[in-house]
């Protein structure tokens, strides 16, 4: 049932042509900025270009595409709407779309984290695999994180219009080390990717952290979504 | 099959209502639009909305609950539909939604009401009277379904459909399906529902009028004003005979008008037996003109 219910967001994803040129042009963006980090021979260069353009720009606006594409431009419960004409439960619903939000965003996310490692790759880098893996881990928590966030923004407004107001809050309180950063995934997947870190926490703390974040956001677009 | 008792809405028309029914299969019409409540009526009864108060059994249990919700099929208005599927890939999500195994294939389905042609349509590119031909179709031919709930079925339905669906619907029923239709026409109502719902602000004025000719208009009026069947009872001048002169100096004519044509009946006999009016002619009216007085 629950792949059934899939079909709805995912064909939505797949045939919208904005969704593709926007997760095409942030691809591009981040590649490219990997590919002039490595042209100028910088020896940390993957540690720039994955903190910098990668976890700063990229990850947020890809999720923002990835979300945009899987819902339209409405809200959650519009979005579900046509399953649950059919029949299904609309928490279920909204379980399922919320899914695929995260799970491709993570995906996206790592699939371009780890290109980003290997592209942008200095002499002074941790070895190339090693550091793939990593930027690959970070990436999908980074990315699963920014799903859950835009599909809890979509639960607001008649259009979905709070997934643009999430982006803007988490852009503005993540730019941060403060305390107020603990709530979002900008602040702990830049100190995954090696920035700095929120309030001084550990790597593992943000990986928790993210996982939280996952849970507690998908929880409550789930919840709204009734 | 579907039962009501004491609902009101959270919103919207029926906010303020109690409303209290009990359907089994047929065809229920539910007299009413927008601003009456029909669809917070509708959504209450496909489990979209809880009632503020009352209790609502579709199918003999909740209808939240997962299997009845399959078997209730909504067309709304404004029909929602995955934009970015075709319409045969439409119908096969429905029908892997509901569980339905035997669904016949959709170009088959779609020629229940003669829309085949839009099978490999995207439901992007369709109408809204397209779009409503294909949920239309949906909720007609899935098996499963028991209960259809359909927004003013006259309105905004592709042609093809339009001349289809009555008998369509009429199928349906005879098949042991509830099929509940909102309108705010009183004719479509007439035409379509075996039985009728009036929301509170769709009641119309009069449903039956009794226009009486008597030598005591006075008496008769005020016996009838007494009877609560009557909504309201009013005195005309008095018919002139056809050399134009009058009849007669005592002749009036009184009109009674109730929403039951049968308790009109009933109230106005009781009436004229009360008062002891000499009663010259008594029949149904559909004259206009009539100056009321209040009850």
């Amino acid at each position: 049932m629950n792949i059934v219910l899939a079909r709805v967001p995912v064909s939505r994803l797949l045939r919208t042509p904005r969704a593709w040129v926007m997760i095409g042009a942030w691809t591009v963006l981040a590649v490219g900025f990997a590919a002039a980090a490595r042209a100028q021979g910088a020896s940390h260069g993957a540690d720039h270009a994955l903190v910098g353009a990668f976890g700063a720009l990229v990850v947020p606006l890809l999720c923002y595409a990835i979300a945009g594409g899987a819902l339209g431009a409405t809200s959650l419960s519009a979005a579900d709407a046509p399953a649950v004409a059919f029949g299904a439960t609309p928490p279920r619903a909204a379980a399922v779309t919320v899914a695929v939000v995260v799970g491709v965003s993570a995906a996206a996310c790592a699939v371009l984290g780890a290109a980003v490692a290997i592209v942008a790759h200095g002499s002074s880098d941790p070895p190339v695999a090693r550091d793939a893996i990593a930027s690959a881990y970070a990436g999908a928590l980074g990315g699963a994180a920014y799903g859950s966030l835009f599909a809890l923004g979509s639960t607001f407004g008649r259009r979905g219009g709070g997934r643009t107001v999430a982006l803007v809050a988490d852009w503005l309180l993540g730019a941060n080390a403060t305390a107020v950063a603990f709530v979002t995934p900008r602040a702990h997947l830049r100190n995954l990717l090696g920035g700095t870190p929120p309030a001084g926490l550990g790597e593992r703390v943000s990986a928790i952290a993210l996982v939280l974040l996952v849970v507690l956001f998908a929880t409550l677009a789930v919840r709204r979504a009734r | 099959m579907i039962s009501l008792e004491g609902v009101a809405s959270r919103r919207g028309g029926l906010a303020r209502a109690s409303l209290s029914l009990d359907w089994d299969a047929g065809m229920h019409a539910v007299v009413g639009g927008t601003p009456d409540g029909a669809p917070e009526l509708l959504a209450i009864l496909a489990g979209l909305e809880r009632p503020r108060t009352g209790s609502v059994r579709v199918l003999d249990g909740d209808p939240h609950d997962v299997q009845v919700r399959r078997a209730i099929a909504l067309v709304p208005a404004t029909p929602a539909l995955p934009e970015r599927m075709s319409v045969r890939e439409t119908l096969e999500l429905a029908a892997a939604i509901r569980g339905d195994a035997a669904t016949p294939p959709a170009h088959e389905r779609l020629a229940t009401l003669g829309v085949e042609a839009l099978a490999d349509r995207r439901v992007l590119g369709l109408s809204l009277e397209e779009a409503r031909a294909v949920a239309l179709v949906e909720a007609l031919t899935a098996p499963g379904v028991r209960v259809i709930l359909v927004e003013e079925p006259r309105v905004a339905v592709d042609p093809r459909a339009a001349v289809l669906l009555p008998e369509r619907l009429r199928a349906r029923a005879a098949a042991g399906c509830a099929v509940v239709m909102t309108t705010p026409s009183m004719r479509d109502a007439a035409t379509l529902g075996d039985d009728h719902l009036f929301l509170t602000a769709a009641r119309p004025p009069a449903m039956a009028r009794m226009r009486i000719v008597t030598r005591d208009p006075v008496a008769l009026v005020s016996a009838i004003a007494r009877e609560p069947a009557v909504e309201g009872v009013s005195r005309q001048d008095a018919p002139r005979s056809g050399n134009g002169g009058a009849t007669a100096g005592a002749l009036g004519v009184v009109v009674a008008r109730g929403p039951d044509a049968s308790a009109l009946a009933d109230a106005v006999g009781r009436a004229v037996v009360a008062s002891g009016a000499d009663v010259v002619e008594m029949r149904q009216d559909f004259s206009p003109g009539a100056r009321d007085v209040a009850p």
